[in-house]
């Protein structure tokens, strides 16, 4: 039905055109000053989809526009992008267009992110300016220059892959539900940084630390910052063309045209950053040239040069039109890599050879075909495909060793495997490491691969006063991932791991079609109306998985509408907008299938020679693969509303959203239940053949352990055992509950007040976050006994999981003022921003949808309700949380009502009260469920960017110059902190940047 | 033959002789039946086998009995005043109880026997079994990578004497396992909020004995805590804990199968040698601090450790935390040594009743935590007379915090010259604790 109506204002939208008179314009753009040509510079029409460039003469043409008024936009690298309204009623060859070199001798040059109003989406650019402002190391601190953002408390890079900053958008912090990291998607010059293929870092895994696997969003530390010209950061609802997101979109566009030599070296007390680039012009309509490189250093630790990130990047970049007068096809090839990564191995303290270091290589290409074609049919046509290729290998250097021999379990079938020396089964299941001294190299080789191609037609047109635009185009992603995973250098020393083979696992395809129509109409009085519909159909195709194709509808509708311009009015201008949209987040590879997991159980160990040498076995058990074919994509829908305008200079806007995530993945576990055999070291006790002469063996099925004698004087003799009752879990993804997050975004620019050449704007945010998770969950306590010396056998079902809280509720209020003060004179921009969070609330919850969940206890030690108390919130009690139900090993099918049994068992059987009692939750403290609450606190930052004559400039900032050292009170406890070294507050910081130009 | 004559002449003489003067008075072998029965406090049951004396004032003379079931002795004695004492020693929860009792009783011609005369005792410990040394920081490793620290051990001694049944005692670590300043039991007032209770924490598990071993007099166990194979096989300054004679912690059956720390101990330590673990924690391994560990032991009354453990009744979490401990009654403690790390400041976590000090170790060279000898006590006896090595050496004096033995007696030393050591057992080990600059399992 939807696709019908697309079809039909189509094919009428192209009638219409076909018999609408067009005309040609034509012109060319000069530099300002010297009023020299302007070569490969862009000049387009971005309500008509068109986009031609300027020759080597500075000449354009475009061809076959309606009559009408129309917004022409012309940029060129290294000047000031200019927007120019012109009336097209007749052909035209005499436009002459001039554009200035950007330089802080300009009277505009903004250094906040400016909202793009034009668009219909809510969507922010922050330009050179306010990156060289800001002396962004790592892209990910732009977020600190959105409504209410603050300042990344990071001041260096140095740090393992699993702890660096990823974008997060619209959250109040870590805690919430839905992967918002995951959500939110990056891409460079069109090539998508997706995460779809990653699997989870398990340098944890190398370094034994134990840790959760955690999915989150692409680390963009090795995108070099110096060769970016601007960031938009999409948080509204983004065209249909962009897909698997669920929250906002960050397009990154490097420097592309014709520049001269430009060096910049950037220094801050942990890194150290040189960056050199150029627009070649290959001359002869050859077209233009962008090469640049960048090196970046930074150390963890100021008094240490170790330990280090490093960035290499190299971009080149090559652009060209071709069939300038008829129908310019214009490419844009693009290539980029990067070199480099994280490493402590040079740490002089770490003990000799040992190292933990983490590549960070990528490559990414990207060609970008655009033919101007301006029939009235099509306008243009896009075909855009794109490479992202990393290498992300993790490698470990540990020094080991050991005063008897160990196991390292390598199994990956079920059964009963016996330790073996290497050297007399290099593939046993089980290698036995000899006691002494070594090394062990481990690798996490994980190298994701995305490549993408899709294509776009646009046919843009004008129906009596309504502008229209079409766009229908189709998209092709497939994700795979190319790494090895997890392995060892040398078996003969790989402690216990099993082989997973990313390569080995399917790739992700994703196919879409997508259709949006907008339309403009100018109405009288200044008004405008602009809508857009959209409709989006994605189809996830896994090959070789149970998953198979998966597919998922995704409408979005923009809609603006300009109630009056009337300049002399002291409210000139104003204006609502409103957004509708679903995006949907495909799962990762991960998601899908889980890397498996093992339970090993010792089975039988007899004592430790003499020489260290020893024999173990264990009983392998390994998780199933298990295929969930209720599993969604986790949606999320999108509604805002935006009121803007302007009065006098000031222009305002204030932004509602409201968010709600469908389906949201998560983790659950599914426990099925097995018995093994142990044999202990008693059945040894008088054992008649002596220790020397004895060869164990264990049968892989049975696990009966059979002992014979090397000297054949004693007849093999079979040991005694036990059966242990025990469970596997497999865990997989599921779906969660559906969760919203709500907030307002303002900003207030009061414009420049001239005689002070400072201007004042004011941003801010208030973000309401609820998540309660209420599926019911399995916990078993896997490695708890109980006093019977039994392994723990009662599996509790929690609503929402095996937590006290399953959900929380957080708010925060954050306002910031940045005072920028522009002296064109002097070049010099100076600007202060104070960044204040005067709400920061947290809580934590549990609910129920069967009633209550959780009651509070008398004191720590209870188990059963207070009398007294009711109120879990009050905040003065400890609360205790009982699983819905309960069921056990040796019967997984009865389940058992908690409280009732709990409460029989404590009167009737102590034994069975003292085991249930380990499914009981309990709060830690007994303020738990009160609110927390951080009391307000700011802190505010310096930059001062100046230019030296016309080749050269010096940035210089400060964060946190203040050095605030104030105190804040959290209401939960009571305690008060100073902001010293507080991760509220970014720490005390300071860069210089020089920039010079050849 | 005339020799012979005589002689024989002499014997009968002298047989006539006794018997005259036995025929003097007949009073003097007219004999009564006394009965003594013991009377003991009342924690205590009677016993078979007490040995009851009883000395005739008047001449010396002295009885003995072994006392029935329901302990009594009965004696037949002539008229006279008698002295009646008994000792009974007994091994109450890991400590040495004397019961003592004495009484007089004047056995005349009118004495009537149908009534015991009672003997009344009265208890008082004797010695105990104390922590000799522990041995937690680990040493070197060959390679130069740093600390071994996964073979801690501890002795006990019994410091009594008497032999003592180790029956239902336990190993406990206080919490938190390190002495910090962010100790959660502090309260605002400054005190420890178990010490009004009368309890301390006992962390993640606690160790027993699986079958009922005693120490006798003087004598000690060593037990491993980790790793209970030679160490030395690769580590040259650890400790060779492949003994027959020696104890370990290994329950693999259970919770603590963590086989880094738990590897399967020396075939030469006998499985009976195990000790059991009751865990309530959900650590997989004996948490035992390697710089700074409150460590004790303690017997349980009325029932067994791993019942008492096993108890949700006994068990709370450590404040703000997953952490359960047990709380463990003060008065069931036998002994405690409390350890802070060098130059890192923390509070105390045993209170005073149990131990009001503390002694600092540093960790990763091999120092041990050794008691200090009771020199008074141990001079004095007299069997050690020539046996005891003075001028120790082994203190650590020379580094920061350091400490040594004031006694100047070089223990080990002395033991291995065949004397018997009176180990000082004050409940506080700034007194009665040193680092040693050896462990004692190395000399």
């Amino acid at each position: 039905m939807k696709r019908g109506i697309f079809l039909c204002i189509f094919l009428f939208s192209v009638i219409l055109s076909v018999f609408s008179q067009s005309y040609t314009v034509s012109g060319k753009v000069l530099e300002e000053k010297r009023h020299t040509p302007v070569e490969y510079a862009l000049v387009s029409i971005p309500e008509k989809e068109i986009t031609v460039m300027t020759n080597d003469k500075g000449n354009f043409t475009i061809r076959n526009l309606p009559a009408g008024s129309a917004e022409i936009v012309i940029s060129s690298l290294g000047y000031q992008k200019v927007t120019f309204h012109l009336s097209i009623g007749k052909d035209r060859d005499d436009l002459v267009f001039y554009l200035s070199e950007s330089s802080l001798a300009l009277q505009e040059v903004q250094v906040t992110a400016q909202r793009k109003t034009e668009d219909l989406a809510t969507s922010y650019t922050i330009g050179r300016a306010a990156l060289e402002q800001m002396q962004v190391l790592n892209v990910t601190e732009i977020a600190a220059l959105l409504p209410g953002g603050q300042t990344s408390r990071r001041s260096n890079l140095a740090v393992s892959r699993s702890s660096t900053d990823h974008f997060a958008i619209r959250t109040n912090g870590s805690g919430e539900m839905g992967l918002p990291e995951f959500g939110t998607v990056i891409e460079v010059d069109g090539v998508r940084l997706s995460d779809n293929s990653l699997f989870p870092d398990r340098t944890a895994e190398l370094e034994r630390t134990s840790s959760t696997l955690r999915i989150t969003g692409a680390d963009t530390r090795n995108i070099g910052t110096s060769n970016i010209e601007s960031i938009e950061i999409t948080t509204g609802v983004p065209s249909v063309e962009h897909g698997d997101l669920s929250n906002g979109l960050i397009r990154i566009h490097t420097r592309k045209g014709k520049s001269p030599w430009q060096i910049n070296a950037v220094t801050k007390p942990n890194t150290k950053s040189f960056s050199l680039s150029k627009g070649f012009d290959l001359g002869n309509n050859r077209g233009v040239l962008n090469a640049a490189f960048e090196r970046t250093k930074s150390n963890s630790d100021l008094a240490s040069p170790y330990t280090a990130y490093d960035r290499n990047n190299l971009s080149l970049t090559y652009s060209n039109t071709w069939n300038t007068r008829k129908t310019p096809l214009r490419m844009t090839f693009g290539l980029s890599g990067n070199l480099g990564g994280f490493d402590s191995k040079a740490d002089p303290d770490a003990f000799t050879d040992t190292y933990s270091k983490e590549r960070d290589h990528t490559i990414r290409g990207s060609l970008d075909l655009d033919w101007l074609l301006n029939k009235p049919w099509i306008t243009n046509l896009q075909f855009l495909s794109t490479l992202n290729y990393s290498d992300q290998l993790s490698e470990v250097k540990k020094n080991q060793s050991s005063s008897s021999a160990t196991a390292a379990i390598h199994a990956r079938k079920a059964g009963y495997f016996i330790a073996t020396d290497y050297d007399t089964d290099p593939d046993a299941e089980i290698i036995l490491i000899p006691a002494g001294y070594w090394y062990t190299t481990g690798r996490d080789d994980n190298k994701p691969l995305t490549y993408t191609s899709k294509l776009k037609a646009n046919q843009a047109g004008k129906i009596g006063r309504l502008n229209h635009r079409l766009m229908l185009g189709i998209d092709y992603s497939r994700s795979s991932n190319e790494g090895r995973g997890l392995y060892y250098t040398d078996m003969r020393y790989a402690p216990t791991y099993r082989d997973y083979r990313y390569d080995e696992q399917p790739a992700v395809h994703n196919w879409a079609v997508y259709a949006e129509e907008t339309l403009a109409l100018p109405l009288s009085g200044g008004r405008k109306f602009d809508f857009s519909i959209g409709l989006r159909g994605d189809m996830t195709y896994i090959s070789g998985s149970e998953y198979g194709t998966v597919s998922s509808l995704s409408p979005r509708l923009n809609a603006k509408y300009l109630f009056w311009k009337r300049p002399e009015s002291l409210l000139s201008e104003m204006g609502l907008r409103a957004s509708f949209g679903d995006a949907v987040k495909l799962p990762s590879a991960y998601i899908l299938n889980p890397i498996p997991t093992y339970t090993d159980r010792l089975s039988f160990t007899p004592g430790t020679m003499a020489d260290g040498s020893v024999y173990y076995a264990y009983n392998t058990m390994p998780s199933t693969n298990i295929y969930n074919p209720d599993l969604k994509w986790q949606r999320s829908r999108l509604l805002e509303l935006e009121w803007n305008g302007k009065a006098g200079q000031v222009t305002f806007s204030l932004l509602a959203y409201h968010s709600r995530t469908m389906d949201p993945y998560i983790q659950r576990t599914l426990y099925i239940p097995y018995t093994y055999k142990q044999t202990d070291q008693s059945a040894l006790n008088n054992f008649p053949i002596p220790s020397m002469n004895r060869v164990y063996s264990i049968d892989r099925e049975t696990g009966i352990v059979t002992v014979s004698d090397k000297t054949g004087a004693n007849p093999d003799q079979q040991l005694v055992y036990k059966e242990k009752l025990t469970a596997k879990s497999n865990s997989y993804y599921a779906n969660g509950s559906a969760f919203s997050k709500k907030g307002l975004e303002w900003i207030v620019d009061f414009g420049q007040i001239p005689s002070i050449r400072t201007s004042f704007r004011v941003d801010g945010s208030y973000n309401h976050y609820k998540g309660i998770e209420k599926e019911l969950q399995a916990n078993l306590l896997t490695s708890q006994y109980m006093a019977d010396g039994n392994l723990y056998k009662y599996i509790g079902f929690y609503e929402g999981g095996n937590s006290v809280s399953n959900g929380s509720l957080s708010k925060k209020l954050t306002n910031n003022l940045s005072v920028t003060t522009h002296i064109p004179a002097i070049r010099m921009i100076l600007s202060l921003r104070l960044e204040s969070n005067l709400l920061n609330y947290a809580r934590n919850l549990s609910e129920s949808s069967f009633g209550t969940r959780g009651f509070p206890i008398d004191n720590v030690e209870s188990y059963f309700p207070s009398e007294t108390a009711t109120d879990i919130y009050a905040g003065d009690h400890y609360v205790a949380v009982y699983p819905q139900y309960y069921i056990s090993l040796d019967d997984m099918e009865t389940k058992i009502p908690f409280a009732e049994k709990f409460a029989w068992a404590k009167e009737n059987d102590p034994a069975l009260f003292n085991e249930l009692a380990k499914l009981v939750l309990k709060t830690n403290r007994n303020y738990y469920f009160k609110s927390q609450n951080v009391s307000a606190y700011y802190s505010a930052n310096l930059s001062v960017t100046k230019e030296l004559g016309e080749y050269v400039s010096i940035s210089f900032l400060a964060n946190n110059f203040l050095n605030n050292m104030s105190k804040v009170k959290y209401s939960q406890s009571g305690n008060e902190a100073t902001l010293y070294d507080n991760s509220l507050i970014p720490t005390f910081y300071y860069g210089l940047t020089l920039r010079i130009k050849l | 033959m005339k020799l012979t004559k005589l002689l024989f002449l002499l014997i009968i003489a002298l047989l006539l002789g006794v018997s005259c003067s036995d025929n003097d008075d007949p009073s003097d072998y007219q004999t009564y039946d006394v009965t003594v029965k013991l009377v003991y406090p009342s924690d205590y049951e009677s016993v078979e086998n007490v040995t009851v004396t009883l000395v005739n004032t008047g001449n010396n003379t002295t009885y003995e009995d072994s006392t029935n079931v329901s302990g009594e002795a009965t004696f037949s004695v002539p008229v006279g005043i008698y002295q009646a004492t008994v000792t009974d020693k007994r091994s109450v929860s890991g400590s040495s109880v004397v019961l003592n009792g004495m009484a007089n009783i004047s056995v005349g011609t009118d004495w009537v026997a149908t009534t015991p005369v009672e003997l009344s005792l009265t208890a008082s410990k004797a010695g105990s079994v104390v922590i000799k040394e522990l041995y937690a920081g680990g040493c070197q490793k060959d390679d130069g990578s740093g600390k071994f620290q996964r073979d801690p051990y501890v002795i006990l001694y019994n410091n009594s004497e008497n032999e003592i049944s180790l029956e239902n005692m336990a190993l406990g670590i206080a919490l938190p396992y390190g002495m910090t300043t962010s100790n959660k039991y502090y309260g605002t007032d400054g005190k420890l909020s178990y010490e009004a209770e009368n309890w301390i924490p006992a962390g993640d598990a606690i160790w027993h004995f699986k079958n009922t071993v005693s120490i006798p007099a003087g004598e000690e166990i060593v037990i491993a805590l980790q790793n209970a194979v030679d160490n030395t096989v690769t580590y040259s300054n650890s400790i060779n804990f492949a003994n027959a004679e020696y104890y370990c912690t290994y329950d693999v059956s259970g919770q603590y199968k963590n086989t880094t720390y738990y590897p399967s101990p020396s075939e030469v330590i006998p499985t009976d040698h195990y000790l059991s673990s009751t865990v309530y924690g959900i650590a997989n391994a004996w948490p035992l601090s390697v710089n700074s560990p409150a460590f004790f032991i303690f017997s349980t009354e009325g029932t067994t450790p791993a019942a008492y453990a096993a108890n949700v009744a006994n068990q709370q979490n450590y404040p703000g935390t997953t952490q359960v401990v047990i709380k463990v009654p003060v008065e069931w403690v036998v002994d405690a040594v409390e350890v802070k790390g060098q130059g890192v400041d923390g509070y105390k976590r045993l209170t005073s009743t149990v131990d009001a000090g503390y002694v600092t170790m540093i960790s990763g060279v091999g120092y041990s935590i050794y008691r200090n000898v009771d020199r008074e006590a141990t001079e004095a006896i007299e069997e050690n007379s020539g046996k005891l090595v003075y001028n120790y050496s082994l203190g650590t004096t020379s580094e920061q915090e350091g400490s040594t033995d004031p006694s100047g007696i070089d223990a080990e030393a002395s033991i291995k010259k065949g004397a018997r050591i009176v180990y000082k057992d004050t409940n506080n080990s700034t007194n009665d604790f040193h680092q040693r600059s050896r462990a004692s399992l190395k000399d």
